[in-house]
């Protein structure tokens, strides 16, 4: 595998800090909860915790190891290493902040019993019944009446094949048929909400911020059109869009179009954010990395590249197969992606690394992850689910389900808090039952499926509120706020080096030779070794010296390059990588 | 080889007839299956007696008669399904006594009646417990609750506990040819009912859930850094310090002073020798003080908040009667002009007042420090260090007995009642225009300097100030602390007025209007929410001591939307954009020109200072720092 990284690091000066005296990347954010909590909170807690736990029987040990393990994810990684640190002063009020962050953590581990009472989906087969054996029709019969609705098939046979959408909250859905078929469905009761025909090819859509708006890639430009099926708006500077993604934090709508470029545009202003010319040719394959709100493009050579729309190179390049690569996919955790390629493999990649955590073979043609972390698999006709089934990123089968024959997957998507997979095909689309692919317990705050038109009004209006400019998408999301690393020392001064070089010599010259043979031992060939050796030690000194000139000769002599050109041609000289 | 049976299946058969007793293979078959025939007839006493069977299906048969009691015997038995036959009779009572490894009975569509027993309760270990299509009646028995392996508590606990030693080959089904294989199938999928997540009626509050998952909140930072980036646009939005002026004299206020027993009031006294008591709520005079010739130099009210001493430069000293605060006595306010309880005149002019916190004593600065009795005519103690006049006065509002006076000799002196003499005495560069103590921390006073800065001391330690707050471009006229002690409030001739952190180094506000000239005393509230300004065009201005602080009765929600504001713009407060906005003042432009001439002179001295610095021999030069610089020295 290649692995090309953005050659300058992404510019962060407005989001960092050069003198915060914290070196703390954890991030917490502020929620009434933990103020609230905190009045309530124990005095004195440390040392008495440590002379509780000791005394603790089994059964108590055991849930507060279970609580400990809940807490873990809200406390978001490490602490400060207080170790590590100089300054008292600083340890002291770190010191008291990380207490501060581990009882809040304990505090939500605690009352998720009661803010999370719904219990996630699951599937399990006795004795060597195998999970991938169990059919839907299986699960129907098991199932209350209400989720085997969840299971059917749409068949249109005429305008397919079909792409969906859902909103956030897995209310809606968006279907889309490549012969000008658009319709929203509301999922709740399966009420057709808008259906339109536009007449020509539509190749994707996508909802933007709410149901209300959905855009659709047609045939020359993308459109936006209201839950209504009223036009707003043409968006000409795309072109033939191929591929529609929306980065929901930032009302960024991202497209690929046929000539591979790249376009970012803020669906709040109308402003065109990014406009890039990939340089990777034609691809289909596009998605958002949820975490972080970078777009990754998979490309017909095999490479998988990934953008933001501040910068016209992409920020990472990556080998990832030897041919197309057919489909991808992230995680919502942001930590996985899944990437396919014609060669018949799927491949599951750490972005921390940046490292091939699996291989597995298989052809896809679309990928999807749950918000549990489900892989779904479209090939075909055969839909297959992948889990991580031990917790240790290992994916292996999980479910499948088998298509009528002829049906050709064309979309897959997991339906967000909701165990159900939809899929779009050639002849409309499906939808199945996966246990434990969807989050159980919503945010009402967040995305939620019952949502009223005044909370989705409200929603809206706080959603604008906290948009998110385009400098914030980042590989690493979290580096906001925290400080900037010291730069690299300075280059050696001209004094500093020609001292380290006297300095060396002088070493050299201390050493003593050896006592030779006789005939060998001749005070000419003594003193030629000694000016030998000196020579040898100043060389690299020399040597460093040299390249260091020649380097700003050049320099120099672009600069008066540049010069030279009159002003008329200046326009054709050659520009600078803007990065 | 019927020796070696254990496994029988003969079930979806058109097999009739009895079955026989006297067959001995019974003994040592471990599944009997022959369900969906045509049998007829009584179960065989021999079949049941010494048995080992696990399992037994008779499903879909003719068969009559009751069940054996011989059935006992087989201990072993797990499954037990007789469905729809023409059994009859009671149910049996001795399956919960005696068939204790019951997984699944089934005995549906039979003729028993009779009641449910209660030793079915025993079965531990029944998952399937089917009695549909019989003629059973009575009650059913609460301690079937007992049947905990119905229940599925967690996921790691078996469904099905046993596993069966043979079975048909091909067939993974641990029930073969039972109609309860789907069973097996451990499913749950996310099912949410409109009704549990929605309200019931249009009345209810809307039903909310959290979760607060980290996963769901991608670029939750992000979110915030955006969220702190409004809440320091929003507060500058919101910063509307001034509430209004108090206008009534005809000439400039020079002090003021708080009454301690009652938020509202405030008096006045200005150059032409007019006392005012105003009621801040209304912004209104609530009564007149006349008498005073020449300007008021001082007020001051006496603990209880009974009496107001003024004094002037006509060499007197009158004392007050502070009317008491009635809802009515604000309408015909002017008509209430009042006689002085007393007057004393003494031997010079007089610059300042100042009560003590705790006591009846108040101190006079004028050519000298005066104590007064208010019963006595005369001064009851005179202090006196150096030969200039004293200008501010203030007493130590945690030791009643000390105070700090300042004069024109550049002096800040300490006083000690409980002795005959001065106790300390610092002088500076500049003259001190006022003092402060801070309430909270009651060894430590702010000097408003004439320097354009303020020095705060510890009063233990003169020989070095504690802080240097600077920020003001023209003489410091007066100051004020917050009753909180964490931040005072200092008018200018500059015509500003700043509010300080108690160690900051620089203004955390500065208040300034276009009408608004030389201020010459600033006062906080009691409550620590105002701050109070007189000036030289002759008006009191009242102002939020917080900018942009939402006045009135706050909703909860509201004031849980400001903490939360407070505390983002706080965490992300060395931003640079958000420290360039939340520190970001207009300034008129004749202040703010002044600000840059000074940084300039300032900038200037400090390069030649260093530049002489480089060019002596070394250690030659010693920098002061600025808190020790403007101080020339300490006398005990």
């Amino acid at each position: 595998m290649r692995l090309s990284l953005d050659p300058s690091p992404p510019s962060l000066e407005p989001f960092s800090v050069v003198n915060h005296r914290s070196n703390n990347n954890r991030h917490r954010p502020i929620c009434h909860l933990e103020t609230e909590i905190f009045n309530q909170g124990q005095m004195g807690a440390k040392e008495d915790d440590g002379i509780h736990e000791n005394i603790l029987p089994p059964i108590e040990q055991e849930i507060s190891d279970e609580l400990n393990t809940k807490a873990k994810k809200y406390l978001r990684g490490e602490g400060a290493d207080l170790k590590a640190l100089q300054d008292k002063k600083l340890k002291g009020q770190l010191a008291v902040r990380e207490e501060i962050y581990g009882k809040s953590a304990k505090a939500a581990a605690k009352i998720e019993k009661w803010l999370l009472p719904s219990e996630g989906g699951y599937l399990e087969a006795e004795g060597i019944e195998k999970t991938w054996r169990i059919k839907q029709e299986s699960i129907a019969r098991e199932v209350d009446i209400l989720s085997s609705r969840n299971q059917y098939d749409i068949v249109l046979p005429e305008l397919g094949p079909y792409t969906l959408d859902f909103t956030l909250s897995g209310r809606y859905m968006a279907a889309a048929g490549r012969k000008g078929h658009l319709a929203v469905v509301d999922m709740k009761n399966m009420n057709l909400v808008k259906e339109i025909q536009v007449r020509e090819t539509v190749r994707d859509v996508v909802f933007l911020h709410n149901e209300h708006f959905f855009a659709a890639a047609q045939k020359k430009y993308p459109y936006i059109y209201n839950r209504e099926g009223i036009e707003l708006h043409c968006l000409k500077e795309h072109g033939a869009v191929l591929r529609l993604q929306f980065l929901r934090n930032h009302f960024l709508l991202a497209s690929i179009n046929k000539f591979g470029q790249l376009h970012y545009q803020d669906v709040t202003m109308g402003e065109m954010v990014g406009n890039f010319r990939t340089g990777f040719g034609r691809t289909d394959v596009m998605q958002v990395n949820p975490y972080n709100g970078v777009v990754a493009l998979g490309h017909s050579g095999g490479t998988v590249t990934m953008w933001k729309p501040t910068t016209s190179a992409p920020l990472v390049k990556m080998l990832c197969h030897p041919g197309p690569v057919s489909a991808l996919a992230f995680h919502p955790n942001g930590h996985l992606m899944a990437t396919s390629g014609k060669e018949k493999k799927i491949k599951i990649w750490d972005l921390r690394k940046f490292e091939v955590l699996q291989s597995i073979p298989g052809h896809a043609k679309c990928l999807d992850f749950s918000q549990k972390g489900l892989l779904a698999v479209g090939n075909g006709s055969f839909v297959q689910i992948l889990g991580d089934l031990s917790g240790s990123e290992n994916y292996s089968r999980y479910m499948g389900h088998p298509m009528a024959k002829g049906y050709q997957i064309g979309k897959v998507q997991f339906r967000p808090y909701e165990d159900v997979l939809g899929i779009g095909h050639s002849t409309g689309w499906s939808s199945i039952l996966i246990p434990g692919s969807g989050e159980p317990n919503f945010d009402s705050w967040v995305a939620n499926p019952f949502e009223t038109t005044k909370q989705r009004r409200e929603k809206e209006v706080r959603s604008l509120l906290d948009k998110l400019p385009p400098e914030t998408i980042m590989l690493n999301p979290s580096k906001i706020g925290t400080v900037r690393p010291a730069r690299k020392k300075e280059k050696p001064t001209k004094q500093e080096r020609e001292a380290d070089m006297e300095a060396a010599i002088e070493d050299v010259k201390g050493i003593a030779m050896k006592k030779k043979t006789k005939g060998r031992n001749k005070s000419s060939k003594v003193a030629k070794k000694k000016q030998e050796r000196v020579a040898k030690t100043k060389r690299p000194f020399l040597e460093q010296q040299l390249k260091e000139d020649q380097a700003s000769a050049k320099k120099r002599q672009k600069l008066n390059e540049q010069v030279e050109l009159p002003s008329s041609l200046q326009r054709f000289a050659r520009k600078k990588t803007t990065t | 080889m019927g020796e070696y049976f254990s496994y029988l299946d003969l079930s979806d058969n058109w097999l009739s007839g009895e079955l026989p007793s006297c067959w001995t293979p019974w003994q040592t078959l471990i599944i009997l299956n022959l369900a969906n025939n045509n049998i007829s007839g009584l179960i065989p006493n021999s079949m049941t007696s010494g048995c080992y069977m696990r399992s037994l299906h008779l499903r879909n048969n003719s068969m009559s008669g009751e069940l054996p009691t011989s059935l006992k015997n087989c201990k072993e038995l797990t499954v037990l399904d007789v469905g729809n036959n023409d059994f009859s009779g009671t149910l049996p009572a001795w399956i919960g006594d005696s068939l204790l490894d019951l997984a699944i009975l089934s005995l549906r569509s039979n003729q028993f009646s009779g009641t449910v027993p209660r030793q079915l309760c025993n079965l531990e270990k029944l998952q399937v417990l089917d009695l549909s299509g019989n003629n059973i009646s009575g009650t059913i028995a609460e301690c079937l609750t007992n049947l905990t392996t119905m229940v599925r508590k967690e996921s790691s606990n078996p469904f099905i506990s046993y596993g069966f030693p043979l079975g048909s080959p091909g067939d993974n089904n641990p029930f073969p040819g039972s109609e309860y294989q789907d069973h097996a199938l451990l499913v749950k999928v996310i099912s949410r009912s409109a009704d549990e997540f929605t309200r019931e009626r249009s009345q209810d509050l809307q039903r909310v859930y959290h979760n607060y998952d980290p996963n769901l909140r991608p670029q939750e930072k992000a979110v915030e850094y955006v969220r702190a980036l409004n809440a320091a646009k929003l507060e500058k939005i919101f910063a509307r310090p001034f509430i209004g002026a108090m206008d009534g004299h005809i000439d400039a206020v020079s002090c003021m002073a708080k009454n301690p027993n009652y938020l509202k009031g405030l008096f006045s006294g200005s150059m032409d020798g007019d006392i005012r008591l105003w009621d801040i709520a209304s912004r209104r005079t609530v009564c007149q003080y006349p008498g005073h010739k020449g300007a008021v130099r001082g007020l001051t009210v006496s603990t209880d908040g009974q009496v107001l001493v003024s004094c002037g430069v006509d060499s007197t000293v009158r004392l007050w009667n502070v009317p008491v605060a009635t809802l009515t006595n604000s309408d015909d306010s002017l008509d209430n002009s009042v006689e002085p309880l007393a007057t004393y005149v003494w031997k010079n002019a007089f610059w300042a007042v100042d009560h003590q916190w705790d006591g009846d004593l108040f101190a006079t600065a004028g050519g000298q420090v005066d104590i007064w009795n208010p019963n006595r005519s005369q001064p009851v103690n005179s202090f006196q260090w150096g030969t200039d006049t004293v200008i501010s006065v203030k007493f130590n509002p945690g030791e009643p007995n000390v105070l700090a006076t300042s004069a024109s000799d550049r002096s800040i002196v300490l006083y000690d009642l409980r002795m005959s003499s001065p106790a300390r005495k610092v002088i500076m560069r500049t003259r001190t225009n006022a003092i402060s103590w801070n309430p909270m921390e009651p060894m430590n006073f702010t000097a408003a300097n004439e320097d354009c800065n303020c020095y705060s001391y510890d009063a233990r330690k003169l020989e070095e100030a504690k802080c240097v707050h600077m920020g003001h471009e023209s003489a410091v006229m007066d100051i004020d602390y917050s009753p909180t002690g964490r931040e005072f409030v200092t008018g200018s001739y500059d015509r500003t007025i700043r509010i300080f952190q108690y160690n900051g180094g620089r203004s955390r506000e500065i208040y300034h209007t276009k009408r608004m000239q030389r201020v010459f005393c600033v006062k906080f509230t009691c409550d620590a929410s105002y701050v109070i300004s007189g000036s030289d065009d002759t008006n009191l201005r009242l102002w939020k001591a917080k900018a942009s602080e939402q006045l009135g009765v706050l909703h909860p929600r509201e004031r849980r939307k400001h903490e939360y504001h407070e505390a983002v713009k706080n965490r992300y407060k060395h931003l640079p954009e958000i420290k360039r906005i939340v520190r970001h003042r207009h300034l008129p432009r004749p202040i703010y020109k002044a600000a840059a001439l000074r940084r300039t002179m300032i900038d200037a001295e400090k390069r030649k200072a260093e530049r002489r610095k480089a060019h002596s021999a070394p250690g030659s030069i010693v920098t002061v720092p600025v808190r020790k610089r403007r101080i020339i020295k300490e006398v005990e």
